[in-house]
């Protein structure tokens, strides 16, 4: 059956499409879900609706590990639909990743309800303590089945990135523009691969990457849950914990990238994001900056090889730059006197630029070590990487997905949904300035209860006013979004 | 004014000026009254001299980060050798420091160890400000040699998660006016 065309859709990518707006859908119902449970965290520490700490701490593992998962579905199926209209992509690579990690997700949620609550990155040998930590060890098992679960479906998911440019260009080098690159900027097509696809290209490859840190990761604890190894090295494992698990949130923010190259044209007067040189030798380096920084989460662990400090610091702020010189500036210039069209998803996709940069900023204060020693483990950390999801892959995501929306049903959206889509930059950047300044007082991350003296009951009441405006603008967003869901997939069904 | 406070004050400011970037662009954003390719020559100039600014910059902070660095054999070459050692284990959910009085204006190395999973040594000055830290790793210890200027009851806190206890695990240690000393 062949399908109606449009910008998104091209005749033939109906499935993938659909596949797509699941991912989308399953990534923002799941995201209210566990955003309900963060803002409970923070009423807690405001003293409105206390919890007690059994509950917070499982809540908390729940709410990292959740998030961090189910926005990475969010985003990649937007990658998905935007990138299908060029490129052919398996459907059924989809669906497994997919089915792989939503039940992940399941299993993350079964582990931390049932007690597990070593913190999303569940430091060794931590999670390994069972009852002496305050958890049945069948919770640890499904939490570590879960992370496996969604290892594997960042394995699907790359693979289908990965096959579908591949064929497209040929071979994943032409994918990557490398006889762009090494021919000095010429190449014999008439044109190089978009820098989406180049991104993509070099995004599928990193998450092979980080699917292998993920095992390494998980092997000791699994090895040491069935009896076959008695302990592990700490610092080893600490190193592969925090490789996969900063990646994989690098990751989000790049796809999200992805996203910004495709869409924000569309609403900038139709100028088209330029594959340059300069770009697509960017894009290429990602495939080794990304891994650089994760160092910088273990800047206070003093027996760590300095050289290894060292590259943490050139990491996070080469990477840091390169985003900023590449991609958001590319952003700037491509809407400066562009005549840019106000809508929806131009609000979220250049609040998602922003925020990238504003998130950026606290991060790069970090990841210098003298301030490290005392921003570290704060509320500081949660600040920056807060900002990354909320106003950066989060807000990108959000956006792309109501242009799909809206291209589909081929209806635009009111003046209110423009006031909403605000209203959630408002209320994210209050929200996100809180655990700053809580940071910045000495309120320490991963914590139960407020700390006298940081201002973080006041900070944190604030914070939570900030996520009701925020919370009220997603709604009035979901709204137009549900709306429109049986229109766009309809579109998605016809005969051509 | 403390680190925290300096870093928290270039955060908002770095952040004000970014906002401030972007309104000077969006204001310009309608009439597309310069083609692109325009734009992206201007822009192509601006970006190589953002690159070595930025790198310039960043490259001296790299300096200075590696020589701030924390680490013994850097902070020894800063601040001398250490008069004084402290033993220091984290517990599930306790800490073991041992003595629990320091002179003031005096180096002070702190061994820190941990029982059987990672904690975090997190020093919070008389004032409730956090002034130092190292992480508490099972099988290693970590140095950290500091000073402390002014005497008073120096809060530690857990900053590594350490499941439930975590908020509970807190001590103090004394740091005593220097003899001899005001």
């Amino acid at each position: 059956m062949g399908e109606e065309t449009n910008t998104i859709l091209n005749g033939a990518n109906g499935g993938v499409v659909r596949v797509a707006l699941v991912y989308l859908y399953t990534g923002l119902a799941i995201f209210w879900v566990l955003g309900a449970l963060g803002l409970w965290m923070r009423l807690s520490h405001a003293g409105v609706l206390p919890l007690n700490f059994f509950w917070y701490y499982r809540i908390m593992t729940l709410h990292g590990t959740g998030m961090i998962f189910i926005m990475l579905v969010a985003t990649m199926g937007a990658v998905a639909a935007i990138l299908s209209a060029r490129v052919r992509l398996s459907a059924g690579l989809l669906w497994t990743a997919y089915v792989l990690n939503v039940a992940g997700v399941a299993c993350v949620a079964a582990g931390t309800l049932g007690g597990f609550a070593a913190g999303w990155t569940m430091l060794y040998p931590l999670p390994m303590l069972n009852y002496a930590a305050g958890w049945p060890p069948w919770s640890t098992f499904a939490f570590m089945v879960g992370n496996l679960l969604a290892a594997l479906a960042l394995l699907a998911y790359s693979l289908a990135l990965l096959l579908g440019l591949s064929r497209k260009h040929g071979s994943i080098a032409a994918a990557l523009a490398w006889p762009f690159l090494l021919n000095g900027g010429e190449t014999r097509n008439a044109e190089p691969p978009a820098l989406s696809e180049i991104a993509g290209t070099a995004l599928g490859l990193i998450g092979l990457v980080t699917v292998v840190a993920g095992a390494a990761a998980l092997a000791p604890m699994f090895a040491q849950a069935f009896g076959l190894i008695s302990s592990f090295n700490v610092l080893l494992e600490k190193n592969f914990m925090f490789l996969f698990g900063h990646t994989v949130a690098n990751m989000n923010i790049y796809l999200a990238a992805v996203l910004v190259y495709d869409t924000l044209p569309r609403y900038a007067g139709g100028r088209h994001w330029q594959t340059t040189r300069l770009s697509a030798l960017v894009a290429n380096v990602l495939l080794i900056t990304i891994f650089l920084p994760y160092p910088h989460h273990l800047y206070m662990d003093f027996a760590q090889p300095e050289a290894a400090q060292a590259i943490g610091i050139i990491g996070s702020w080469t990477g840091a730059m390169l985003a900023l010189l590449v991609t958001i500036f590319g952003g700037l210039y491509l809407i400066y006197r562009s005549g840019l069209r106000w809508e929806t998803p131009t609000i979220l996709i250049l609040a998602g630029l922003w925020g990238w940069g504003f998130g950026g900023i606290g991060a790069m204060i970090d990841a210098s070590t003298p301030m490290n020693e005392v921003f570290h483990n704060t509320l500081w950390v949660v600040a920056h990487f807060h900002t990354y999801y909320l106003l950066g892959a989060a807000a990108v995501t959000w956006g792309c997905m109501y242009y799909l929306i809206t291209e589909l049903r081929g209806r635009k959206e009111s003046r209110l949904s423009r006031l909403a889509a605000w209203l959630y930059v408002i209320g994210g950047s209050g929200f996100a300035l809180m655990f700053f300044a809580a940071g910045a007082a000495g309120m320490p991350r991963r914590y139960a209860v407020p700390v006298a003296g940081t201002g973080e009951r006041g900070l944190a009441a604030f914070a939570s006013l900030s996520v009701v405006l925020l919370g009220l603008g997603l709604l009035k967003l979901t709204y137009d979004l549900s709306a429109g869901l049986g229109a766009a997939w309809r579109r998605t069904k016809i005969a051509g | 004014m403390s680190k925290a406070s300096i870093g928290f004050a270039l955060f908002v400011l770095l952040s004000v000026v970014w906002t401030l970037i972007w309104a000077f662009v969006l204001v310009r954003s309608g009439p597309p009254t310069l083609t692109y390719a325009a734009v992206a020559k201007r822009a192509a100039a601006i970006r190589v001299w953002l690159f070595w600014t930025f790198g310039s910059v960043l490259f001296v902070l790299f300096v200075l980060s590696v020589y701030f660095f924390p680490y013994r054999a850097f902070a020894m070459r800063r601040m001398g050798r250490p008069q004084l050692k402290v033993e220091v284990v984290g517990k599930m959910w306790t800490w073991e420091i041992h003595p629990d009085s320091i002179p003031a204006h005096t180096m002070v190395e702190f061994d820190v160890t941990a029982g059987n999973i990672n904690h975090g040594f997190g020093i919070y000055s008389p004032a409730g400000r956090l002034i130092n830290q190292v992480q508490a790793m099972p099988g290693y210890t970590n140095q950290l040699v500091t000073s402390f200027d002014q005497p008073g009851k120096y809060t530690v806190r857990c900053l590594e998660y350490c499941s439930l206890g975590h908020h509970l695990m807190v001590s103090s240690f004394e740091v005593t006016p220097k003899k001899g000393g005001k």
